[in-house]
């Protein structure tokens, strides 16, 4: 029997999600910031959660000192952090990205995820969605992408479509 | 059957009757109705049974408050019991059943109860079912249960959806009455965000009922229907205030509309919370006040005004506050003949009065001490200063004052303070971000109301951030008195006064549990129930505390008031959950190789959150077949098993090798690159945390793993390590679970497998010894093959980009296939490591130490590890300490059991023994049943009986080393 309550119109697409994330030791920030700066073609995000887009990177601040880098296209993503400067971690095997579109993506994040719709414009959410950490991001009012770690993805694509 | 619906006025819509039943009998009432509305319409004025003496009962209150008119409503899975008909909104077709009564309402058999009340005072049958035998209580309780109660739960599945959503606000305003209306205005004025919450499913509070204030109402509701900035959420309660400002509300579907769920849980966060919940009417406590027709003067006038319903036209008003004159005049202005038996010595010469203008009679300095009549009241008998007298009634007003909704603001522990000018308990100091306003708060009048909301709304906007100019407060143009309150003189010693209606707790009950010793207000309650119904007693707490008080001869201040928790109302559980049901229950956590598991013969087990092979059937028909031959192949050819459940951790950064060499016990200082080392961690108090392997990737880069199980655990305590403890160290630690697709190849024939799996990369023994590491590729991928071995046999772990998981798995099995190359599940692994006497979660199971395990020499004679100086505290070196050892099973045909509990052949099986079984498995190569234990280290014997008394299992065993397999090693080095 179809789910009344369902979202009608909803696409869930999966795809895989080149991914480098950069840490910064905080001892040289300075040479830090102009390593990334000369990496990615401009300044990296300043807080938890801003986003900065640049060349077909996006740059996302997780963490204090902590930044994913991701891509379209795996080769695009910056690589080579010295050691001096902090750690380098592929971790593209290791998430999915899943893009939501429908017209009632509001509506879906409400079921799914505790996000303020208002604050996300231009921002990346950290947030548990069916109890998994995921990252989301709003591309416009109809589409949205999380960053899910892979062994989840399945069942988070699951839960999305059963919206 | 009477009809006691007026000829006009009323928001109800006559244009648009609406059809029910109740009880299997048709009646009519209109869209705009409650269901208590539409059945005291149709002159219904019993409704229930009570819960314990099984007492006729009507309908008390008209809101949510209600402790009597409890009903059934709809059927089969639907059936929703124990639902106050004051909250339930009429719609077509509604079918609604009275509860607790056999045969019928009318004529309830066990209504004999009620003779016997006097034997069934509070706690009597913990007093009188004692015995004969300990269980005897347990034969008891089924007929008590069966004698007392409420509405029967459905035994069917609800077929209806049920929703949980998560919302945002700036600034929520809970309550709907001129309090919350006038702070939703002004919050969203100053330009936040807003929400505003209302229970009812229309709003305006008190002010639905006040015929003077319907003009601004309409004017208020419009405005704030042409606000873009506030939302309004009706049919919601508010039921539980969070940590973070965060409200649990419960929405219910709007009957008349076509709703995608029939209720719907919001998890509400809120800059600002403006409580504007009001006050409930406070019962009267006199004798038999539990009559149907004994009601609030509140609700009357509720009924009266709201839902043009005369619910009594002879009646007398018990009136301890100004408020029972609206009522009275209301009533006596559409014909009701109305005594107004007032409390107080004093009276304002203007309601006074107005009540000569309006023809009712009032009595000051009088009490209601009795209602007489039997399934409804007849008449009252009153004291006044003249002495005790009599009145015929058909309907009797309770206006004992007013008892704020504090419950949501000490949700969080705030304690509520009491007012002795209106002889209630108001909110408490709120913290930041949190106001109050209206009648929770005391105020007395609308117009007061009002002006608190605007300037709580406000103050709430301003502490979200939001400060634009706000418009004055509009004030309703109508005037009230609000002298303070009569406190009520409770009538001890008078029988059947009932305190809280729906647990039949009456103010005999009260003195009992004060006689007996039970006078905190907190034993009060469980003693006797009191507030511990759905209502959760919000008509009867503070009766029961000035009770409680009067007795211990305290102020109301020092009995104080229970603990207020939520939910304040009912919340179906299946609201709680709702989509996470069934096959959403739970998220699932699937490896790479998870699908070719399921379409190769694989039965799945859920191990914590992932799905993993607990065997495949090729090998036999169920587990205790196929495990022992899974064992078997991979002991004499070669098995595949899937370990990418494994907790896998990076640690990087120059200091890595310093935080490793503090976090395992055993050093890893010297761990050269390319080699893996098996390593414990401790928890500070010196209890092992977890175990596992790490290897050295390049100077600064190891790749650890962990148990499946503890890998959440182990990452945390890193991650609070580095944050914490030593953040100078320059190290970074990320979960690289999902990464890695990790599969293990075990037996005699599996460097076989591997050198036909990967030919380039040289897995002599001289190139990758055991604990040795090499790397390649694998279709692009990266690759990691480290010589590891959980059971005992030549084994490899593999490991490669999840991408290609899958991709790995299937070439390592048709490279395999010369040296028979086969899977095995999760349940052999276990078996075969425990032949090995290798421990694992059964053993480091959050008591055990390094000595416990066996491993103290690990440790030796180093220091400076997290858990080093706690872990030679003098009781973990005690000499009875239990230690792990193995058991083998000394009875043929029978089996060990873990848990089973571990005696000295000659002693009495009594207390916790000398040990426990902790893991068993049968193993093929002994041919017996084996495992391992915890036993204590200054037992002496080579054998025990394990003791399992849940299936009264006995067991002999022998007392061997827990190494039952090659102890030397050699199939693992070889």
């Amino acid at each position: 029997m179809a789910d009344p309550t369902a979202i009608q119109g909803i696409t869930i697409t999966r795809s895989r999600c080149p991914l480098v994330q950069w840490q910064a030791w905080g001892d040289d920030d300075d040479g830090f910031a102009r390593f990334a700066a000369g990496r990615l073609g401009a300044s990296l995000p300043a807080e938890v959660g801003q986003i900065v887009k640049s060349d077909g990177v996006t740059a996302v601040k997780i963490a204090p000192r902590r930044f994913w880098l991701l891509a379209s296209d795996p080769d695009t993503v910056p690589r080579g952090l010295p050691g001096t400067l902090g750690a380098e971690l592929d971790l593209g095997e290791g998430r999915e990205r899943i893009d939501i579109r429908t017209p009632a993506l509001r509506d879906v994040l409400a079921r799914c995820l505790a996000v303020d719709w208002d604050r996300t414009q231009d921002r990346a959410v950290f947030a548990p969605l069916h109890r998994v950490p995921v990252m989301f991001t709003r591309g416009s009012t109809e589409h949205g992408t999380l960053v899910v770690p892979r062994t989840f993805a399945q069942s988070i694509a699951d839960w999305l479509e059963d919206c | 059957m009477t009809d006691n619906r007026l000829p006009s006025g009323g928001r109800i819509d006559r244009s648009l009757p609406v059809d029910f039943r109740f009880d299997g009998r048709s009646y009519a009432g209109f869209k705009g109705d409650t269901l208590a509305s539409a059945l005291l319409a149709n002159g219904v004025t019993l409704v229930g049974r009570s819960f314990k003496y099984h007492r006729p009962r009507g309908i008390i209150s008209a809101g949510i408050e209600e402790p009597n008119a409890l009903v059934t409503l709809g059927a089969g899975g639907r059936r929703e019991p124990n639902v106050p008909a004051t909250m339930v909104e009429l719609s077509p077709g509604l079918t609604a059943e009275s509860q607790n009564r056999w045969p019928s309402l009318g004529f309830d058999l066990q209504g004999i109860n009620g003779l016997f009340a006097p034997l069934l005072a509070s706690g009597f049958y913990y007093k009188t079912f004692m015995g004969p035998g300990r269980r005897a209580w347990m034969v008891y309780e089924h007929f008590i249960r069966k004698a007392a109660g409420l509405g029967m739960a459905a035994m069917e599945a609800d077929p209806d959806r049920y929703e949980t959503r998560h919302d945002f606000a700036d600034v929520v305003v809970v309550g709907a009455g001129p309090a919350g209306l006038a702070a939703a205005r002004a919050a969203a004025q100053a330009g936040a965000r807003v929400l505003l919450v209302e229970q009812d499913f229309e709003l305006g509070g008190q002010m639905l009922a006040e015929p003077r204030g319907q003009d601004w109402l309409a004017g208020m509701l419009a405005e704030l229907g042409s606000m873009p900035g506030l939302r309004l959420m009706r049919r919601t309660t508010a039921f539980g205030l969070y940590d973070g400002n965060t409200l649990g509300l419960l929405s219910h579907a709007d009957p008349g509309a076509k709703a995608a769920a029939r209720q719907v849980f919001t998890l509400l966060r809120a800059g600002g919370i403006v409580f504007a919940t009001g006050a409930v009417e406070r019962p009267m406590v006199f004798s038999n006040n539990d009559r149907p027709g004994v009601m609030l003067a509140s609700a009357i006038r509720t009924y009266l005004n709201r839902f043009a319903v005369l619910p009594g036209r002879k009646v007398v008003i018990g009136a301890a506050a100004d408020s029972a004159y609206r009522t009275a005049f209301d009533l006596a202005a559409n014909g009701a003949e109305v005594v107004l038996a007032d409390s107080r010595a004093e009276i304002d010469p203007q309601l006074l009065g107005q009540a000569v203008r309006s023809g009712v009679e009032v009595h000051a300095g009088t009490l209601i001490v009795k209602a007489t009549g039997a399934r409804g009241v007849r008449a009252v008998e009153l004291e006044g200063r003249s002495g005790p007298f009599r009145r015929q009634c058909d309907l009797v007003g309770m206006a004992g004052g007013w008892t704020p909704v504090l419950h949501l603001t000490s949700h969080l522990g705030v304690k509520p303070q009491y007012r002795q000018d209106i002889d209630a308990f108001i909110p408490g100091g709120l913290p930041t971000g949190q106001f109050a306003a209206g009648a929770v708060t005391g105020a007395a009048t609308a117009a007061e109301a009002v002006r608190q909301g605007h300037r709580a709304g406000s103050a709430a906007a301003a502490a979200a951030g939001y400060d634009r100019k706000v418009d004055a407060a509009v004030l309703p143009a109508f005037e009230e008195s609000g002298l303070p309150h009569a406190v009520q003189a409770l009538p001890f010693g008078r029988k059947k006064a009932f305190v809280d209606f729906q647990m039949d707790v009456s103010l005999d009950d009260i003195a009992l549990a004060q006689r007996e010793g039970y006078e905190s207000v907190e034993h009060l309650k469980r003693y006797t129930t009191l507030g511990m119904g759905t209502d959760q007693g919000k008509t009867s707490n503070v009766n029961a505390v000035r009770a409680m008080a009067a007795l211990r001869g305290t102020p109301m201040e020092a009995a104080g008031t229970t603990t207020f928790r939520p939910p304040y109302a009912p919340v179906a559980v299946g609201a709680i959950a709702g989509r996470a049901k069934g096959h959403h229950f739970r998220p699932f956590r699937r490896t790479p190789m998870h699908d070719w598991h399921v379409a190769n013969g694989a039965d799945m087990l859920e191990v914590g959150l992932w799905m993993r092979p607990w065997y495949f059937r090729s090998f036999g028909a169920d587990v205790d077949e196929a495990y022992v031959a899974e064992m078997r192949h991979v002991r004499s050819a070669a098995g595949l098993m899937d370990i990418s459940t494994l907790g896998k951790i990076a640690v990087e950064g120059p200091d890595a090798a310093t935080f490793l060499d503090r976090v395992y016990a055993n050093g890893f200082a010297s761990l050269k690159v390319g080699r893996a080392r098996y390593g414990v961690m401790l928890r500070d108090d010196g209890i092992v945390l977890d175990d596992g392997t790490t290897t050295r990737i390049a100077e600064n880069s190891y790749f650890m793993t962990t148990s499946t199980a503890k890998a959440a655990d182990v990452m945390s305590w890193l991650e609070f390590l580095l944050d914490v403890a030593w953040p100078e160290l320059r190290v970074s630690v990320t979960s690289v679970t999902d990464e890695w697709a990790g599969m293990s190849v075990a037996g005699p024939k599996s460097r076989a497998v591997l050198a036909a799996a990967f030919p380039a990369i040289d897995v002599s023994n001289e190139a990758l010894p055991h604990m040795g590491l090499v790397e390649g590729t694998f279709r692009g991928s990266r690759l990691r093959i480290v010589r590891l071995s959980y059971s005992g046999e030549r084994a490899y772990e593999i490991y490669v980009g999840a991408s290609q998981g899958l991709a790995a798995w299937e070439h390592l099995l048709a490279m395999g296939k010369d040296s028979d190359l086969r899977p095995y599940g999760v349940e052999a692994l276990g078996a075969l490591r425990i032949e090995k006497g290798h421990v694992a979660g059964p053993e480091i199971d959050g008591r055990t130490t390094l000595a416990d395990l066996g491993m103290a020499r690990m440790v030796a004679k180093r220091s400076g590890y997290i858990g080093a100086v706690l872990g030679q505290r003098p009781a973990f070196l005690a000499p009875d300490r239990q230690r792990v050892v193995g058991l083998e099973c000394a009875e043929s045909g029978k089996r060990l059991r873990g848990g089973a509990i571990l005696f000295a052949p000659d002693e009495a099986w009594q207390g916790h023994g000398r040990g426990r079984v902790t893991s068993t498995t049968f193993s093929p190569d002994i041919g017996k049943s084996i495992g391992l234990g915890l036993l204590a280290a200054d037992f002496a014997g080579d054998e025990v009986v394990a003791v399992y008394p849940m299936k009264n299992e006995v067991v002999r065993a022998r007392v061997v080393s827990p190494v039952f397999l090659d102890p030397m090693g050699e199939r693992m080095h070889g």
